[in-house]
C-alpha cells in the first residue's frame, strides 16, 4: 500500500544528497531498510522507485532492500525479544490488525505482552519505518577536487 | 577519473511524513486556525454536507474567516459549489493521486496567501479526495477528522473499513432519510462504529433535508471555540 508515495519521498531525499555532492554524476546504488512492521511490500516499492526515478540521476541505480525484523523491549523488566516468523505471519494474515499496523506500527504494542514477566508495557526497538540507509554516487574526480 | 562515494542518509521516510503533518498542525496552531478535515467515499455527500455546515457557519463567523480546500483527482466542480458562499477557496487537483498529502496542503496555504493570511482565518475546511481508505492513512494535521459514510453505501461500511473508522474523531452517517427505503438497519451501523471507535461521537444527518445538521454544527463549533480560547 502507498509504495508510490514512499518511493517519491525516497527519491526526493536521494536527489537532495546527489545535489549536495560535488562532481556527482549518477547514483549507482540505493540501500533501503524496510521495517517488517511497516508492512511495505518490497517488490512493489522497488517497482515504484524504478518508475519514479526515470529520467533522474538515480534511474539506473541498483536498489538494495534489507528487511528489518521487529524487536521489542519490555519497559517493566527490560527483556528484549524478536517475534518468531509464526508470530509475524499471524499479524500479516489478519486483515484488520495488518492494516492497523501498516498505518501506525505503534499499535502493535497493545497486542503484546512480555514473554518473561507478562507486562503489557512494551515498546518497539526496531522494525518500523522505511529508512534510506545510504546511497553510492559516482563522482568525477576533477570536479570534486576543484 | 571517476570514483564512487558513499553518502549515508539514515532518514526514515515514513516518520518524515508524520513529522510533516505535525509541522502543519503547529502552523495551524500558531495562526489560530481550526482545521476540520472531511473524509469519505465518493458520493457519500461530503460536499453537500460542507455546504450545509458553511451556510450555518456564516451565521456565526465572517465570510473571510472561513476557508475551504478541496481535493479531487480532476475538475473544480466541488470548489465551484463552495465558492458561491464567497468564502476563501482553493482547489487541488491531485492528477491521479488518491489522497491529499502534506505538500498539497502547503501549496494550498500558499495560494490562500501564506502563513500571514492564515492568521485572519478562523476555520479551514479540507475536503479530501473521495476515497474511504487511503486519505485516512495520510494525516494532514487537522484538529478533527470527520468520517462521512452514507447509508446507501451499505450497513457494513464501518466493519469493512475498521482503520478508517478508528482513526476518525467524528463519525457522520449521512442520507439517513433514505435508510427506511433501502432497508438499512441504522442501529447496526451505529453499534458497529461504536465497537470500533468508542471515542468518536456519531451524528445521524441528512445533508439534503437538513436533519441533524444543527447538532453536528454545534459540536464542530465547540471544537472551534475551544481551540480559539486556548490560543
Amino acid at each position: 500500500m502507498h509504495e508510490t508515495s514512499i518511493a517519491l519521498s525516497i527519491l526526493a531525499a536521494v536527489e537532495d544528497a546527489f545535489k549536495e555532492t560535488p562532481g556527482a554524476k549518477r547514483v549507482t546504488k540505493i540501500r533501503l531498510q524496510v521495517g517488517m512492521l511497516s508492512l511495505v511490500d518490497p517488490e512493489a516499492l522497488r517497482f515504484a522507485l524504478r518508475v519514479v526515478a526515470r529520467d533522474t540521476p538515480a534511474q539506473d541505480a541498483e536498489i538494495e532492500i534489507e528487511m528489518v525484523k521487529p524487536r521489542f523491549r519490555c519497559l517493566s523488566c527490560g527483556y528484549e525479544w524478536e517475534p518468531s516468523d509464526d508470530d509475524i505471519k499471524k499479524i500479516s494474515d489478519d486483515p484488520q490488525l495488518s492494516t492497523l499496523v501498516h498505518i501506525n506500527p505503534d499499535v502493535i504494542v497493545s497486542y503484546l505482552v512480555c514473554p518473561r514477566c507478562g507486562s503489557n508495557n512494551v515498546e518497539i526497538v526496531q522494525g518500523k519505518g522505511v529508512i534510506i540507509h545510504s546511497i553510492d554516487i559516482e563522482v568525477d574526480d576533477k570536479d570534486s577536487s576543484s | 577519473m571517476v570514483e564512487k562515494v558513499v553518502r549515508f542518509i539514515g532518514k526514515d521516510v515514513i516518520e518524515e511524513n508524520r513529522r510533516k503533518a505535525e509541522a502543519l498542525r503547529r502552523l495551524y496552531d500558531e495562526a489560530g486556525v481550526t482545521v476540520l478535515e472531511f473524509l469519505g467515499g465518493p458520493g457519500s455527500g461530503k460536499t453537500t454536507l460542507i455546504e450545509r455546515i458553511v451556510e450555518r457557519m456564516l451565521k456565526d463567523y465572517q465570510v473571510d474567516e472561513i476557508a475551504y480546500i478541496g481535493g479531487d483527482v480532476a475538475t473544480t466542480l466541488d470548489t465551484e459549489r463552495i465558492a458561491k458562499y464567497g468564502i476563501k477557496h482553493v482547489q487541488i487537483n491531485t492528477g491521479g493521486t488518491c489522497h491529499l498529502e502534506v505538500p498539497h496542503i502547503e501549496a494550498a496555504i500558499k495560494a490562500l496567501g501564506g502563513a500571514e493570511a492564515l492568521k485572519t482565518i478562523k476555520v479551514m475546511i479540507i475536503e479530501n479526495v473521495g476515497n474511504i481508505i487511503c486519505p485516512f492513512n495520510f494525516p494532514l494535521g487537522a484538529h478533527a477528522r470527520i468520517m462521512v459514510a452514507d447509508v446507501a453505501e451499505g450497513e457494513d461500511k464501518f466493519i469493512k473499513h475498521p482503520l478508517s473508522t478508528r482513526v476518525s474523531d467524528i463519525i457522520v452517517i449521512n442520507k439517513v432519510d433514505l435508510a427506511d427505503y433501502i432497508g438499512i438497519n441504522l442501529e447496526k451501523m451505529i453499534s458497529d462504529a461504536k465497537k470500533l471507535n468508542p471515542w468518536a461521537p456519531i451524528f445521524l444527518v441528512s445533508a439534503k433535508t437538513g436533519q441533524g445538521i444543527e447538532e453536528l454544527y454545534s459540536y464542530l463549533k465547540t471544537i472551534i471555540e475551544r481551540h480559539a480560547t486556548r490560543k
